[in-house]
């Protein structure tokens, strides 16, 4: 017997959708990357990097809490901008005290600095959802079950720039390159004359710039709130990463995508009425597939 | 050490960093329902018979039921003569007052013990010479968050100036954190110390505070406004004080029809999958079925990602629904109203009301649907939009003008409270408020009356129609009171 698939609805939209969904992913999963190649460690606060550019770049496109309204752009700078110094900072205060200790203790020092954010973005901002104005407004596609907006296809597009942008950075610069000694053998790289500390605040400060382009991309995509991103997008960005390889940035963007069209296929054929969490364990399934066969995970090398 | 322990400790400090996250995040998924329809909850030391279920004094009584659910209790002093199910009271008090009575203060309430139906004890936590302490749970953090400096000065407002029985009434608000773990812990701390015990918001955190057994040992009157009835039939301890969904089925049917949307098409029917809808989902369903009206219904996970969302507004665009009923979480439905809606797809969203404090439902749901032409919001409220707020809501707190629905709602609520407090004659025990408000029919002003009888504490009687208005960002009464 034939099943009656409507291509529209039952393919063509899921994909699409999801394809859309995981580039929010691959973007967070981006500056994990990121930081793992340049660290080796996995960074729980990459998510609030994005909550803190959201809420600044909503604040000061709608002038609250006694701020200026300014033009889009230049909130969205600000918003870029104070990303970055967020990971600044949190190189200088939490990483680099740490940096000669097990990997571990820095990885819980950044779900404590997540939880710190998330509670100062709270005394701020309270805890009702927002709505953020889309970079770009307006429909690209609205067809039937499928609708992209202008801002879904400015999402797709920055993670396709940054992916491979970041993917030269590595291999085509000696920055690129120092950050990747650093994180293989930061003793012999200082030995070299290459600073360990210039470096690790850099890739600190590219990760947090990542993260603060995320959460300003998907703010105006839903409702967000403190910790919005680390409660929307950080898993998802942590199963993208490892779908991709981990290692790879390029990989990051394939396994955000994959997660999201994965994600979107389970919650279409599973429904949750019959197993709660259905398109989860797609997702989580299809992870296991993949690292059975491919253990280095989608695209597992040094981009 | 070894590598093979330094690893595992690793891989050990790694989970318990990620799991600290998660939790801190509010991610951690709330299991806490599926209550089958009819089970017996109370238990331990019990609190008496209540002449409606089996009160048999089970220990520790958590045995699902059969039928209406039975409050059991170790029997002890109870006077329980209903045979289970469907038992009725017996009680030589058990009159009903008449609508809108009330006794005059200091007049005795009726005796206790002898009666069925009345739970035995004089428990008087809560109430001193100079207060009366109410204690209200409701989300001030977690997934849909009630804004607190509301509820503070809405806790407030009503009671300046006023006294019942030679008492001042205080409200304090605890946050439940919009789980049910969270609002037991809640309710079981306001039941030590308070007299009555009210449920702010969601219907799983109501549900877990009403048949939590500390507040049924300690006889802990607990009151919210009506949400489902699984589960909630039958105790004894529980009162709401405004229509079930289930209840509100019909009435949503009765207000598409007044509106003229009732036949503009298929009716997308969506609510969560959770038991605690499945009574306000049969009913609306049968409702639409008996207008003859089409639907679908569409199940969506009671906490629903991004994904669900996504996923859902592509169904809900593919299908063109001109109008959507929807019951579940909030931030959940306003992500799905944002993504739903385009300039060619703008359904009226319907439904008994999903609240956050409804006009931050409107606001949030006008602002995310700017680009599309707004939100066209039409729910059910147990009382009506600002506009037709009371002279003296207005009035109150120096006719500060910036006051909003939760404050309404909390003036509305003690308007109802006031007059529930004085049925008690001035014996202000707890087991006395039960007796007397399990018989009582109250009309109290913003809140459409309510009715109480011994065998139904589902004591709504109505709801007023609301309608979102995007040029102010709020909802504005579009009629009712509907019965």
């Amino acid at each position: 017997m034939l099943l009656a698939v409507d291509f529209n609805a039952d393919v063509l939209t899921p994909l699409v959708s999801g394809a859309i969904q995981g580039a929010l992913y691959g973007l967070l999963g981006l500056g994990l990357v990121l930081l793992y190649k340049g660290n080796r460690i996995f960074n729980f606060a990459q998510g609030e990097f994005g909550t803190v550019a959201a809420l600044l770049t909503y604040a000061f496109v709608v002038g609250s809490g006694g701020l200026p309204k300014l033009p889009y752009a230049v909130a969205a700078l600000i918003g870029l901008l104070a990303g970055t110094l967020f990971g600044l900072i949190t190189e200088r205060l939490v990483a680099r005290p740490l940096f000669r200790q097990p990997k571990v203790t820095t990885v819980v020092a950044t779900a404590g600095v997540a939880l710190f954010a998330v509670s100062i973005e709270l005394l701020f901002t309270g805890a009702n959802p927002l709505t953020a104005e889309p970079a770009i407004k307006g429909v690209f596609i609205d067809s039937g079950n499928l609708q992209v907006t202008n801002q879904q296809v400015l999402i797709v597009a920055t993670l396709a720039l940054f992916a491979v942008g970041s993917a030269l950075f590595f291999s085509r610069t000696r920055t690129g390159i120092a950050i990747l000694a650093v994180s293989q053998e930061p003793t012999a790289t200082s030995l070299v004359g290459i600073s360990v500390n210039r470096i690790s605040a850099l890739t600190w400060a590219m990760a947090g710039f990542l993260g603060a382009a995320a959460g300003i991309l998907l703010a105006p995509t839903t409702l967000f709130s403190p910790g919005f991103m680390t409660g929307v997008a950080l898993i998802p960005a942590f199963t993208a990463a490892v779908f991709g390889g981990i290692t790879s940035l390029p990989g990051a963007f394939v396994g955000g995508v994959v997660v999201g069209v994965v994600e979107q296929f389970g919650s279409k054929w599973i429904p949750t009425t019959t197993v709660p969490g259905g398109n989860r364990i797609f997702v989580f399934l299809t992870l296991l597939v993949v690292l059975l066969v491919r253990p280095a995970g989608l695209l597992g090398k040094e981009a | 050490m070894s590598t093979r322990s330094l690893r595992l400790r690793r891989s050990v400090v790694s989970s318990l960093a990620f799991t600290l996250l998660l939790a801190g995040c509010g991610l951690k998924s709330e299991t806490y329902e599926s209550l089958s329809q009819g089970g017996g909850v109370a238990g331990g030391n019990g609190v008496g018979g209540d002449g409606l279920g089996n009160g048999t004094g089970t220990d520790p009584g958590t045995a699902p039921g059969t039928g209406t659910t039975g409050v059991t209790g170790p029997g002890g002093n109870g006077t329980v003569t209903g045979p289970g199910g469907n038992g009725t009271v017996n009680g030589p008090n058990g009159q009903p007052l008449p609508p809108g009575q009330q006794p005059p203060p200091g007049q005795q309430p009726p005796p206790s013990g002898g009666g069925a139906g009345r739970l035995p004890g004089a428990t008087r936590i809560g109430v001193t010479d100079k207060q009366i302490l109410i204690g209200i749970h409701a989300p001030l953090t977690g997934a849909s968050p009630l804004p607190q400096a509301s509820f503070e000065r809405g806790a407030k407002n009503y009671w300046i100036g006023k006294k019942v029985f030679g008492r001042e009434v205080v409200l304090h608000v605890m946050d439940d954190t919009y789980k049910p773990s969270g609002a037991i812990r809640a309710c079981q701390e306001l039941a030590r110390t308070h007299y009555i015990v009210v449920g702010g918001a969601g219907t799983d955190q109501i549900q877990a505070c009403a048949r939590d057994r500390t507040l049924q040992r300690t006889n802990t009157p607990y009151i919210s406004a009506g949400v489902t009835e699984n589960g909630l039939a039958g105790i004894k301890t529980y009162f709401a004080a405004s229509l079930t969904y289930r209840e509100q089925a019909p009435l949503v049917v009765k207000m598409a029809q007044q509106q003229n949307y009732l036949k503009a098409g298929k009716w997308a029917v969506v609510t969560s999958d959770t038991p605690n809808f499945k009574d306000a989902r049969d009913a609306m369903t049968s409702a639409l079925k008996g207008a003859g009206v089409p639907f679908d219904v569409h199940l969506v996970p009671k906490a629903g990602s991004d994904s669900d969302a996504l996923r859902l507004s592509n169904d809900l665009r593919g299908g063109r629904y001109p109008v959507v009923y929807f019951l579940g979480q909030p931030t959940f439905f306003l992500k799905v109203v944002r993504q739903t809606q385009s300039a060619v797809y703008k359904p009226i969203w319907t439904g008994v009301g999903v609240s956050m404090g409804v006009n931050t439902v409107a606001q949030v749901g006008c602002e995310g649907t700017r680009e599309s032409g707004g939100y066209d919001g039409r729910f059910l409220s147990p009382y009506p939009g600002l506009d037709r707020a009371p002279k003296e809501f207005w009035d109150s707190d120096g006719g500060r003008a910036n006051k909003d629905d939760i404050e309404l709602t909390l003036w509305g609520f003690s308007e109802f409270l006031h007059k529930a407090l004085l049925l008690t004659g001035g014996d202000l025990t707890r087991e006395n408020f039960i007796y007397a408000l399990e018989r009582a029919s109250i009309t109290s002003g913003t809140f459409p009356a309510v009715k109480y009888t011994p065998t139904d504490h589902f004591g709504g009687t109505a709801a007023y129609m609301l309608q979102s208005d995007c040029s102010t960002g709020k909802y504005r009464t579009a009629g009712g009171p509907i019965s």
